[in-house]
């Protein structure tokens, strides 16, 4: 009986102690995916940054999977294996961003999966995904420790402008030590400061001015605020708009004339390019100058005939 | 010179104990996997070993957890890492302080059962008895021991694996507030395979060794009830030298498998 009991004891005793391992066992394998569906995708990485077998896969900060594997492929790839859970593998579409993390400051690597379009088909099972290859913390001090070299340079370089400027020498070193120079420059912001009040006095008529345009009924003030006289404008502008065109119109005639009488046709333009017909004229104009002349002595004559001085007497007096 | 003799001496006498206990152990395998086997001894044995020893090691393993918490919580909280408590106590527990300390309250209170009540044996004649009326004293007595304690030892471990996770959990939750949901997730985010497998095979053989060392001082008594004291002492000092020695080489060859 007393034996009986004792088996009891330990039979229970072993049986928990099987469930507690169990149990843990199948927690452990529950997170690296032993017990449920998965499928493989890859990533492949210039650098991994000390990613291990087993460590996390995340999809939109969700635990989904483990990485299975890391292959060198050649100098600058490296492919990781991941197995991820097969519920998530509709929503892993074949444009998701591969990128290396941290899980915290100080935690492990995990690989993180940024999700793709949502128009984008779903990725295929072994289908690589698009990868960001991140700046580690070494390449990270790498630019730290040159920009650290540069700013030191740039300080030595500063210390040694910095003593020039004490010791006065160049421009700013000059304008700093020399006293005229300090006497004139602050005349200059005298000058600079009157300028500034005048400008402000200036600006100040300006607005009034300005408001006297847009209040008063002088010309400029009619000009910006009368309605009636803008249509008036615009019509004296369509008007003399109408004008340009007519004078176009009259301009082309012209022209059409000008370059007719060039061409020596019609009336004038004969008379203008016809060399005979020039010669003509002139002797016609001479012949009738002459005959003007002639005709000025017979009227000279006429006035002293005695039958007709009396006519010509009686026409001095009317004046 | 007579220093140098006397040193001599003491290595000549730590060879030969090496040496005994070394073919004690080759006697085991030579008989301990041979029919007949003593089942009931060997299930009353780990009776023994495991259920009776299950209060001592759940009531240390429930402190072990808590206290290794609260005084773990004051540098995490300095560093603003108070989340991860629950990872940091259980990675601790589960590969190191659960199988050692439950290895060395084993090695005190079985390895000095065993030391002393095969002494008493040893001394009192029975051994010698049995061997003259036939039944096989290394088989019935060695053999079941040894056995009970290396199956016994890793369940014992399990044990207080999950008490001493459950006082962590009670002492995370004396000054913050985490659901037990959560403290129990974030402890089996952080573990791996190789936390647990190595931490349970190596507990077996801590087992081992304190059946074995407890066995061969108890079976090789001597000097009347003075042996008997002498063996229940070196029983649980041998094996205690012998858990952290195992621990040593477990934590080499771990490293080798598991790159830890």
């Amino acid at each position: 009986m007393n034996e009986n009991r004792n088996n009891l004891k330990l039979g229970i005793f072993i049986t928990l102690g099987t469930i507690c391992f169990v149990a843990a066992l199948y927690l452990l394998g529950a997170k690296q995916n032993l017990f449920g569906g998965t499928f493989e995708i890859k990533a492949i990485f210039n650098n991994v940054n000390g990613l291990q077998k087993g460590n996390n896969v995340r999809y939109s900060g969700i635990n989904v999977g483990t990485v299975k594997e890391i292959v060198i492929l050649n100098d600058t790839a490296i492919e990781v294996n991941m197995m991820v859970q097969i519920d998530v593998h509709e929503f892993i579409k074949v444009d998701a961003i591969a990128s290396l993390g941290n899980d915290g400051l100080m935690g492990n690597k995990l690989v993180n999966i940024s999700p793709g379009g949502s128009r984008s088909r779903t990725i295929e099972v072994g289908e690589t995904l698009l990868s960001i290859n991140e700046l580690d913390a070494d390449e990270m001090l790498r630019r730290l420790e040159e920009t650290n070299k540069n700013i030191s340079l740039i300080t030595s370089s500063l210390v040694g402008i910095v003593d020039k400027i004490d010791k006065g020498e160049g421009p700013i070193g000059t304008l700093l030590n020399d006293n005229n120079m300090a006497l004139d420059l602050a005349k200059t912001m005298t000058n600079i400061r009157e300028l500034s009040f005048q400008t402000a006095s200036l600006s100040q008529n300006l607005s009034k001015s300005f408001n006297n345009f847009q209040s008063s009924e002088n010309t400029i003030g009619m000009l910006m605020n009368d309605t009636v006289l803008a249509a008036e404008i615009r019509t004296v502008v369509d008007e003399l708009k109408n004008f340009g065109t007519n004078s176009e119109k009259i301009s082309s005639d012209l022209n059409t004339i000008v370059s007719g009488i060039k061409k020596g046709e019609g009336t004038v333009g004969t008379l203008l390019s016809d060399s005979i017909a020039n010669d003509d004229i002139i002797k016609s104009i001479d012949n009738l100058q002459k005959g003007s002349e002639a005709f000025n002595e017979n009227m000279q004559a006429l006035k002293q005939n005695f039958l007709f001085r009396r006519y010509f007497k009686k026409l001095e007096k009317k004046k | 010179m007579i220093q140098t003799k006397g040193q001599f001496q003491s290595a000549k006498r730590f060879l030969f104990l090496v040496g005994d206990i070394g073919q004690f152990t080759l006697r085991f395998f030579r008989e301990g996997f041979h029919k007949p086997f003593e089942w009931k001894e060997i299930l009353k044995q780990c009776g023994e070993v495991g259920y009776r020893s299950l209060s001592l090691v759940g009531v240390t393993a429930f402190i072990m957890g808590l206290v290794l918490t609260i005084q773990s919580r004051p540098t995490l909280v300095e560093f603003g890492a108070e989340s991860w408590l629950p990872a940091m106590v259980s990675v601790s527990l589960i590969r190191e302080i659960g199988p050692v300390i439950t290895a060395l309250i084993c090695a005190g209170k079985i390895g000095s059962r065993i030391g002393a009540e095969l002494g008493s044996m040893r001394v009192t004649e029975q051994i010698d008895a049995m061997e003259v009326s036939g039944t096989n004293p290394f088989k019935y007595l060695v053999t079941t021991r040894v056995l009970a304690t290396s199956l016994m030892l890793p369940l014992l471990v399990i044990f207080a694996d999950t008490i001493a996770l459950y006082g962590s959990f009670l002492a995370v939750n004396i000054k913050g507030a985490v659901s037990f949901q959560l403290f129990f997730n974030q402890v089996f985010e952080t573990l791996e395979f190789s936390d647990l497998i190595p931490s349970i095979l190596k507990s077996f053989f801590f087992g081992f060794i304190i059946g074995i060392i407890g066995c061969y001082m108890g079976y090789n008594s001597k000097k009347g009830t003075e042996g008997v004291g002498k063996s229940a002492n070196s029983a649980v000092v041998v094996a205690s030298l012998m858990v952290f020695i195992l621990d040593l080489i477990a934590v080499q060859i771990t490293d080798l498998f598991y790159e830890l």
